[in-house]
């Protein structure tokens, strides 16, 4: 039996690289996500329904579903990326709904009353989306979206049934290495109840 | 594009047809499964909540935890940690299990925002009305509390579908499983997924039916209350 000290720095190491996972995809389904959300306005009928149908799909379709299709899908399409860029993409993609959706809640909950006032004030249209509306969107969407970036770190686990080498991946080899199923799994839930926690506390905080 | 035409594909309903249908079938008991577990769990575990005992501050522990655990790692932890407890029991219940488990924090705040949708002095005034306790709850408590409950519980239902797939994982045939052993055999990943992920679409749009027809039948007489009492206040 391995020491729990040796546990505990080859699970740091998955957790760090679930932590860039994390970071790249929820950087990427953000960007991915607000462009989505604003498209979804669009005074074009076939855009809004693009839109609002990549939303539907996704959602709907398990990110488990999802990044075996960029796994498998791109090498067969003859692009050979590593495991790591396929989870990203397919997590980004995933995410991206799901931000969509809180944002464009966010800009459904602008109050028409600021913007308003704004104008009475005399300011320009420009200034107002930047000074008033868009700190507003930005403190409205922030509890969803934290809620989103949790689900998002919890869901990079998937990203271990292609062996992406995340806590996931090298918590399940350490269980077989050691078979301290219990052991090796409470330190990698412990490492996801941190991460988690500080994500889930400061959505809390924001929202008081 | 020689991935979509290998003549794989219109031949993978006729060939996997039967397959699929199982795996599809698999999936629809996980979700009823993980259903009916995360409810029995969470039933009680909301009205402990919505208590002022000191249980209540354990269960928000306990919601904590699993609202900051991957379904995954809850699946694994059963599948390998019961068996060194010495119990064995097939795979489809352990996923059946740590998935009702995960899903139950969910559900126990839903319960909780229906439970709380009824303001308290009313259980108090049935009570003081001579009501039992059982009257109470059919009658006064379950009739307001279930609007509220049933739209959230349904979309988290649609979640719950999705998890299912991570049972794939643990060897149960749910629909994933199914087109990951299409995929091997031969190894075009396209068709297997693409009908799948349909699957998945069709199983959740049954669902979004289903809250549709929830929120039109006890959704409008709440948000007729809304309409007026705001064109009051607007007055």
């Amino acid at each position: 039996m391995e020491s729990v000290g040796k546990i505990v720095q080859i699970l740091l190491r998955g957790f760090v690289l679930t932590l860039e996972l994390a970071g790249v995809t929820v950087v990427v389904a953000v960007l991915l996500g607000a462009a989505l959300a604003m498209v979804s306005f669009s005074r074009f009928l076939a855009v809004r329904f693009a839109a609002k149908f990549f939303s539907w799909l996704i959602r709907g379709i398990p990110p488990l579903v999802l990044l075996l299709g960029a796994y498998y899908g791109l090498f067969y399409a003859g692009l050979d990326l590593s495991p790591f860029v396929s989870a990203t993409i397919a997590l980004s993609i995933s995410h991206a709904a799901y931000f969509m959706e809180n944002i464009r809640g966010g800009i459904l909950a602008l109050p028409k009353g600021q913007v308003e006032a704004g104008r009475a004030l005399g300011m320009s249209r420009t200034r107002i989306a930047w000074r008033v509306e868009l700190p507003e969107l930005l403190r409205i969407i922030r509890p969803t979206c934290l809620a989103s970036t949790t689900t998002l770190v919890k869901n990079t686990s998937v990203a271990s049934i292609v062996a992406v080498g995340e806590l996931m991946s090298v918590a399940n080899k350490q269980v077989a290495v050691t078979g301290e199923p219990f052991l090796v799994l409470a330190i990698a839930g412990l490492f996801y109840f941190v991460a988690c926690s500080v994500l889930l506390l400061l959505g809390r905080g924001s929202s008081r | 594009m020689n991935f979509f035409g290998t003549g794989a594909q219109p031949g993978i309903l006729s060939e996997y047809g039967g397959s699929l249908l199982h795996g599809a079938l698999m999936t629809v008991v996980l979700t009823l499964g993980c259903l009916a577990v995360s409810t029995a769990i969470a039933v009680p575990l909301a009205v402990v909540r919505e208590s002022r005992s000191i249980w209540s501050r354990l269960v928000a522990g306990y919601t904590w935890l699993l609202l900051t655990l991957p379904q995954l790692l809850v699946i694994f932890f059963m599948f390998y940690g019961l068996p060194v407890i010495g119990i064995t029991i097939p795979a489809v219940l352990t996923a059946i299990l740590a998935l009702g488990l995960t899903t139950s924090a969910y559900n126990i705040e839903i319960f909780r925002s229906g439970i709380s949708a009824v303001p308290r002095g009313q259980f108090e005034s049935a009570r003081a009305l001579g009501m039992s306790s059982w009257h109470v709850w059919t009658r006064i408590v379950l009739p307001q509390a279930l609007p509220v409950i049933i739209p959230p519980f349904i979309s988290n239902a649609t979640l719950a579908v999705k998890g299912t797939a991570l049972a794939a994982v643990v060897t149960v045939p749910e629909l994933t499983s199914v087109a990951m052993g299409i995929i091997n055999e031969t190894s075009d990943p396209i068709a297997p997924l693409v009908t799948v992920a349909v699957g998945y679409l069709i199983i959740n749009s049954i669902l979004t039916g289903l809250q549709a027809l929830a929120e039109r039948k006890y959704g409008n007489r709440s948000r007729s209350v809304k309409r007026t009492t705001l064109r009051k206040a607007l007055r």
